[in-house]
């Protein structure tokens, strides 16, 4: 099941090239059944998930290279369901994203994006190693084209800055994984992600295991991404067509935040206990440099992308902090930015379909001249800046709660990263929703915006006023990574 | 019906493969003067090269030969013997197919030679990786280097390729000399060329004599594989020699020297006096191949020459196994072996187009592929596969390859070289990128280029081979570690 769920979008990828180019009505409706059966099919799993239980669900487990220990394995807990749900929701929709926005070299598109989903999900369900590298890499070229044949005008900047950094990060993390495998003796080593942990987990802390737990968080940090790695992300939003910002900032920054709770911190949480003031300095940092960055920005798009580093800031100082609260609150501030980012990107998109820029000084008046499109914008940035009753601020709620037990007064530093966040998002609307009318006339919402916007929100205000399904899925995988980095 | 072999000797069945091309050789020869219609003599030799791989796999099925010695210990059964003649042929194989529509068309007066240098130098490369005698394994080279020189010069009008040749005469012929002084110093301390017996006797050799004559087989084999600071023959030869001859150069002799280099110095100066010092001199040429080659191929524009650096630096990734070698001799050598079998494949297909280029009267100039993307899209996509592979990113082989290196570095305790590599996989995204840049995001008014019907294969085979060899490199690597396994060390 879960490898029908990866690989069904390859396939329909590979039967996408048989089809000549000019069908573009069929290309189009094969990417949507390409997306849309391996949702349904999540959703499938998701009633069947065994809510409190630890335990891996759903595995397969078959030989591929034995006499290295590797294998191909998959499975999910309470971290991988999540976000292999959330990865399937939003390919979808950013499919019909696409529709009537990317008009040229539309095969090509589509194919790309695809694969593109067979890497994301592949990421969230392999348990081995070696496999979970090959996924993660698998996302890294698609992502390359869809940048830098549909992006902006400095596309092919934004593309090889992404590719560069992402890939330096991921083959240093290699070397890392290895350090830690070759610790073992012959007939032990496995790359299986959970075998290994449990042998890792005994390591002394020492200059190998210092190194290779550096060398594991560069390459997720540099995904997060978590300051001061995050230059890539900004250039790599604002050339990106509006599809794949929802794409990059929904799904493809999770993939850091999931290894990090996956790989780095349960196979050496000796070492992230030593270091777990760095980590949390480095998210404290990101939160409030990210908001003051963001809020300097003319572009519209760049807010957005600088927000995301911020939020994500979030989820590292609740990962540092190790206590359950924190941790719950930290990778629920990744699920709720999953669901909100995406919106935004695509509200940035609806303007700019509309207004065709994005300079937040030639916006102004929206509420006026699209009122509908200008709520959707409005209920968006409310969400993104921790509303009360909307999902980021349950979030943002709780990594602060579950901090302080940690941190102390230090999370005054987070605090004060809110309410910069809350200006920014204050000063974003006032320029971009009131004051003068500056377009006549422009067309209102549509039925495939409100198709788009309808789920995220659904979802949005469910989690906002009722967390606790996805807290009770989360629940087993927090208290054993929680055991874990606050030593017992 | 299954063809039993056990009554035949096992002397003739181990020089079946080499024998079968050397006949074929001969016979291509022969028939060159009797025929007008040169082409199929193309096609002959390639059958060949087939034969030969089919007679290969009859003398390497188990129990056929008994691992060992044969023809007075001249020759080795074993399976690093089967695994290098194979890749070899393979690439030989690659090459003639490639060559088939360029060679009419840019050498029509010297159509047959040129298979019959890549048959006999294919020759001396298969005896260089056969053998545990350094007599064999150095007339083995010289056969192959003698080829190659004429190869590089057969575009008799053509000034550079008279400089290429030129120049690889000059460097190979040092290279081959320093190579013969060191092995000649350790022929004087132990009295053998067999490598088992120099093994043995080298335990009682002066240490300062012993490290001289290492240095020296290090310097000839650092010229024959191009690792900096010997490469600099590298890419003046690739630059100037015919295409197709560039992508022969880029693929077989250096997997030969490779399978010289691993035998002579894990099955002949693995004494442990002497093992960490090569292991050290190894890892430090590793380290500055990659660095140098890298570092120089960002700022080529022409895709040939670049080539030639990113072979420079794809020898300094390679040194990191047999420089793990020293200390893990099984993992190190197998991520070695896979290694080899993993560039040769990539690389057809990236020549393949190279040629294709030139055969549609174009020029191999990092601009002659603006637009490719538009006038093959297969092909472009193609290309990307193969540099992806080059570059070290799953799911390809040369993914897979680079992970059995950084797994026997790291194993070597050469953790530093590991990270070096890898980041030297990063800064070699800089010039494929040139390239892939070029294809996708230039425009160009240029016709659609045609692949002929060979290349096509070559590039369809080498796609292939990246992705099904790579998934599937279980089996490969581990015939590949068993391959030093299987001499009772």
């Amino acid at each position: 099941m879960l490898s029908l769920i990866v690989f069904f979008p390859l396939a329909v990828a590979v039967a996408m090239l048989l089809v000549p180019r000019t069908q573009e009505k069929l290309i189009k409706g094969l990417a949507l059944v390409g997306t849309l059966v391996p949702l349904a099919l999540t959703l499938v799993l998701l009633s069947r998930f065994e809510v409190g239980s630890g335990a891996i669900q759903f595995q397969e487990k078959f030989v591929w290279i034995p006499s290295l220990g590797i294998q191909y394995h998959m499975g999910v807990d309470g971290w991988g369901i999540t976000m292999l749900a959330l990865s399937t929701l939003l390919f979808p929709l950013a499919v019909l994203a696409s529709f009537g926005y990317i008009e040229h070299r539309v095969k090509d598109y589509f194919v790309l994006l695809l694969i593109l989903e067979t890497g994301t999900n592949g990421v969230f369900t392999a348990l081995d190693f070696v496999l979970f590298y090959v996924f993660w890499e698998i996302v890294l070229l698609p992502m390359y084209f869809l940048i830098g044949i549909w992006g902006g005008p400095r596309r092919e900047y934004a593309a090889i800055k992404f590719f560069l950094y992402t890939l330096i990060g991921s083959v240093i993390m290699l070397v890392g994984a290895l350090a830690l495998y070759l610790q073992f003796p012959a007939g032990q080593r496995t790359f299986d992600l959970i075998e290994l942990a449990k042998l890792t987990q005994g390591l002394p802390v020492n200059a190998l295991t210092t190194f290779a737990f550096f060398a594991l968080l560069l390459g997720f940090a540099v995904k997060v991404p978590a300051f001061p790695f995050h230059t890539w992300l900004p250039d790599a939003h604002v050339e990106a067509p509006t599809p794949i910002s929802m794409l990059l900032a929904g799904i493809l920054l999770k993939m850091g935040t999931y290894a990090m709770v996956r790989i780095s911190h349960p196979m050496l949480p000796q070492v992230a206990r030593q270091w777990a003031w760095l980590i949390a300095v480095v998210g404290i940092i990101g939160i409030v440099y990210a908001a003051f960055a963001a809020m300097a920005q003319k572009d519209f798009k760049k807010v957005v992308a600088y927000s995301s580093v911020a939020h994500m800031g979030f989820f590292l100082l609740g990962l540092a902090a190790g206590t359950p609260e924190a941790l719950a609150g930290g990778y629920f501030e990744t699920i709720a930015h999953g669901l909100i980012s995406p919106l935004f990107f695509f509200v940035v998109g609806m303007y700019y379909e509309r207004t065709h820029t994005r300079e937040l000084e030639k916006l102004g008046g929206m509420f006026l001249t699209v009122p509908a499109v200008s709520f959707v914008m409005a209920f968006t940035a409310f969400a993104n800046l921790g509303l009360p009753g909307l999902a980021g601020f349950i979030a943002e709620f709780f990594t602060l709660v579950g901090s302080y037990q940690t941190w102390g007064l230090w999370i005054l530093g987070a605090g004060l990263g809110m309410v910069i966040i809350a200006a920014f998002h204050l000063i974003l609307m006032r320029q971009v929703l009131m004051g003068e009318k500056k377009y006549e006339s422009l067309p209102d919402i549509t039925p495939k915006e409100i198709t788009i916007f309808a789920p995220l929100a659904a979802l949005i205000v469910l989690f906002g006023v009722y967390p606790a399904p996805v807290f009770k899925v989360l629940d087993p995988g927090i208290k054993v990574l929680s055991a874990l980095l606050l030593g017992g | 019906m299954p063809i039993d072999l056990s009554s035949v000797n096992p002397n003739l069945l181990i020089i079946l493969p080499p024998g079968v091309l050397a006949v074929f050789a001969l016979v291509v020869l022969v028939l060159d003067l009797y025929s007008q219609e040169k082409r199929w003599l193309a096609g002959l030799s390639l059958v060949g090269v087939l034969l030969s791989l089919v007679a290969l796999w009859f003398a390497s099925r188990p129990g056929a030969v008994p691992p060992g010695d044969y023809f007075g210990r001249m020759v080795t059964a074993d399976h690093f013997t089967f695994y290098m003649v194979a890749v070899l042929l393979v690439a030989a194989g690659l090459v003639i197919l490639f060559s088939m529509d360029w060679v009419p068309r840019r050498l029509p007066k010297v159509q047959v030679e040129y298979y019959e240098l890549v048959l006999f130098a294919t020759l001396g490369m298969m005896f260089m990786a056969a053998s545990r005698d350094v007599t064999l394994i150095y007339l083995g080279l010289e056969l192959s280097s003698q080829a190659s020189y004429i190869l590089a010069g057969l575009l008799r009008n053509d000034p550079r390729s008279n400089e290429a040749a030129l120049k690889y005469f000059l460097n190979g012929a040092l290279a081959s000399a320093v190579l013969l002084f060191g092995l000649s110093i350790l022929y004087g301390l132990t009295g053998t060329t067999y490598l088992p017996e120099m093994l043995v006797a080298l335990g009682q050799a002066p240490l300062p004599l012993l490290v001289t004559a290492m240095v020296f087989v290090i310097a000839g084999f650092g010229f024959k594989v191009a690792a900096a600071p010997f490469h600099l023959w590298a890419p003046d030869a690739y630059e100037g020699a015919p295409t197709p001859v560039s992508g022969f150069f880029s693929m077989a002799p250096k997997a030969a020297a490779w399978a010289a280099v691993l035998r002579v110095f894990l099955e002949g100066l693995s004494i442990p006096q002497v093992m960490d010092k090569w292991s050290v001199l190894y890892a430090v040429l590793s380290a500055s191949s990659m660095l140098i080659g890298n570092l120089t191929a960002l700022w080529q524009t022409n895709v040939k020459r670049m080539m030639a650096y990113s072979s420079v630096s794809h020898a300094g990734y390679i040194l990191v196994g047999v420089a793990a070698a020293a200390r893990a001799p099984e993992v190190g050598a197998g991520a070695v072996l896979f290694y080899l079998l993993s560039y040769i494949l990539t690389n057809a297909g990236i020549w393949a187009a190279l040629v294709a280029l030139e055969n549609q009267g174009e020029g191999t100039e990092m601009a002659d592929f603006r637009g490719l993307a538009q006038r093959n899209p297969a092909l472009a996509w193609s290309l990307l596969l193969l540099f992806v592979s080059l570059i070290g990113i799953p799911p390809t082989v040369g993914f897979f390859g680079k992970f059995f290196l950084f797994r026997a570095g790291v194993q070597a305790g050469y953790v530093w070289l590991a990270v070096l590599m890898a980041i030297n996989s990063a800064i070699s995204v800089g010039y494929y990128y040139a390239v892939v840049r070029n294809m996708f995001f230039e425009k160009t008014e240029k016709p659609r280029l045609e692949l002929g019907s060979s290349l096509q294969a070559v590039v369809a085979l080498s796609v292939l081979a990246v992705l099904v060899v790579g998934l599937g490199s279980s089996p490969v690597i581990q015939y590949a570690e068993a391959a030093l396994g299987l001499l009772g060390r």
